[in-house]
């Protein structure tokens, strides 16, 4: 058992720059590429992940996105964790914002998908389909314990299918682990024009993290209330179903059924 | 002697993953090395990824190829197995199916850059720069000769790298050998970002109209100079078509020597090489 399976998952195209990193990193790996080709989101994981752990000479499952910004080095460092699931945080839409949220410890609540490092045995041992996108977890801070709950989705949600992995993990007690050096994500502005000598596609990369800004759950206005709450964080408490002091709704918002109030921070 | 193939992917930033596929699929069992050329203009996203590879003395082939192509798997090891100076295949560069292969009676003038596999010692027999861009070449109909007309281009034109290219390998007495037929993808539009069913809209061309420029060509006019009974003689300053006697002259007092007509008449004396 000696093979690194790396997972793939593209929507068709991929920036070049990526792959040269990526085979860089890769150099001196004994390693098998899982892709998925123009898949919808969570199959474009589940369907490699799952041929990659037919393969009984798979020790551990890189995932790699079409667009990251690998630093190099960054899988030789993941691999000197020595921990069983390691993940380079980025930018997500902007620079300033990430893709990990950090408990106290300096563990992650949740991390993307960009350029993760998960040993063979936790995604055996983890429910199936690993990968999903029908449910996620709202969190409320209560004074200084922040409070998770898993929501079944009733509509079709874009992505969250590394927050509930990351959020499972912690529950079961294996948070993943944050590198600290940190990657970046590549994003197309313009095609290039056709049949032109000049066709280059016009490319910008994010690249400055905002450590635990995270895009998906917290907009402009509410980061410094989100951080503040952030700090006050001593507990964690993360429930099987949703707690009894909370309710939804009928837009799905959250509240506070016991007159409390609820700063969203959603 | 082992082989090393020095991967040349040139690519305008974006490349479909599919193709990416392919190519890492094709280099199992090969020993190779990647030589990426990103976001470069035509013709310097070729020139020096290969200068580069050509520095590395124990690269021994240097395979180029796009980022759209469609590779089956084995593709590269079928052209090694070929051991020819040079292998290309043929695929679509038009939706109508216009083949990037050129052909005029059974031999290769010039092939598309998509999936070119070259001997590194073949680019000891050509001058610097390999690839450029600012030379045109216009076909003249020749009767049973095709007449390949070069001129510098002002402004660089869209490609032509592959053509001069070519040219230069059959002025050398390189010939290119077809391995087979290949596809390219093309993209139709991008998928929508920020969604879970984001793939981008991709078609592939994969049928191929063989000889369609060289049908296009004879399907011209003849050229002024083509008609009547005369014969192709090549002189220092390229073909040219005489009567039977004067070629006779001509090639008596050694100022020119006769070409099969089955060839292909390289004026190149308008290029500034």
């Amino acid at each position: 058992m000696d093979k690194l399976a790396v997972i793939l998952p593209s929507r068709g195209l991929m920036f070049s720059e990526t792959p040269e990193e990526l085979l860089r990193e890769l150099e001196g790996f004994n390693y098998e590429i899982f892709w998925a080709h123009e898949m919808s989101l969570p199959d474009c994981f589940n369907v490699p992940t799952e041929k990659a752990l037919a393969d009984p000479d798979v020790f551990a499952v890189l995932i790699v996105e079409d667009d990251m910004i690998i630093p190099r080095g960054m899988l030789k460092r993941m691999f000197a964790e020595n921990y069983p699931v390691v993940a380079m945080d980025y930018p997500f839409r902007q620079d300033g914002d990430s893709t990990v949220l950090h408990d106290p410890e300096g563990m992650a609540y949740w991390t993307g998908t960009g350029f993760m490092l998960i040993a063979r045995s936790v995604l055996e041992q983890m429910e199936k389909p690993i990968w999903r996108t029908d449910r996620t977890f709202d969190p409320f801070v209560d004074t200084d314990t922040i409070h998770f709950w898993p929501r079944k989705l009733n509509k079709v949600f874009y992505g969250l299918h590394d927050l509930n992995f990351g959020l499972v993990l912690y529950s079961a007690g294996l948070p993943v682990k944050p590198m600290a050096q940190t990657g970046g994500q590549r994003k197309l502005k313009q095609m290039g024009g056709k049949h032109t000598n000049n066709g280059a596609h016009e490319i910008y990369e994010l690249t400055e993290v905002g450590r635990d800004v995270v895009s998906g759950m917290v907009d402009q206005e509410n980061i410094q209330l989100f951080l503040g709450a952030l700090n006050r964080i001593k507990k964690v408490k993360v429930w099987t179903e949703i707690p009894p002091f909370i309710s939804y709704d009928t837009d799905n918002q959250p509240y506070l059924n016991d007159g409390r109030e609820f700063s969203r921070v959603r | 002697m082992s082989v090393k193939v020095a991967v040349i992917l040139p690519s305008r930033g974006l490349m479909f993953s599919r193709t990416a596929e392919e190519i890492v699929r094709n280099l199992r069992g090969v020993d190779y090395k990647f030589f990426f050329s990103h976001r470069q203009p035509i013709p310097d996203c070729f020139e020096t990824p290969v200068r580069h590879a050509l520095r590395d003395k124990t690269i021994t082939h240097l395979w180029i190829t796009e980022d759209d192509m469609i590779l089956p798997d084995n593709t590269l090891w079928d052209m090694l197995a070929l051991d020819k100076d040079v292998v290309t295949c043929d695929y679509p560069v038009t939706k109508d199916g216009k083949g990037a292969v050129f052909t005029v009676s059974g031999e290769i003038v010039y092939c598309g850059t998509g999936c070119l596999l070259i001997k590194r010692e073949v680019f000891d027999r050509l001058a610097t720069p390999y690839f450029r861009s600012d030379i045109r070449w216009s076909p003249l109909n020749y009767g049973s000769t095709v007449k390949m007309v070069g001129s510098m281009y002002g402004d660089e034109g869209y490609g032509l790298h592959d053509v001069t290219f070519g040219i230069k390998l059959y002025r050398a007495g390189i010939p290119i050998h077809e391995y087979g037929c290949l596809g390219q993808r093309k993209l139709v539009s991008l998928g929508k970002s920020g969604t879970n069913d984001g793939a981008h809209l991709i078609e592939q061309w994969t049928k191929i109209k063989k000889n369609y420029e060289y049908k296009k060509i004879m399907g011209m006019p003849l050229a002024i100079g083509a008609k009547g009974a005369l014969i192709t003689v090549d002189t220092p300053t390229g073909g040219i078509r005489v009567t039977k006697k004067h070629a006779e002259n001509l090639i008596k007092q050694g100022l020119a020597t006769k070409i099969d007509d089955s060839k292909v008449i390289i004026d190149d004396s308008e290029v500034k090489w």
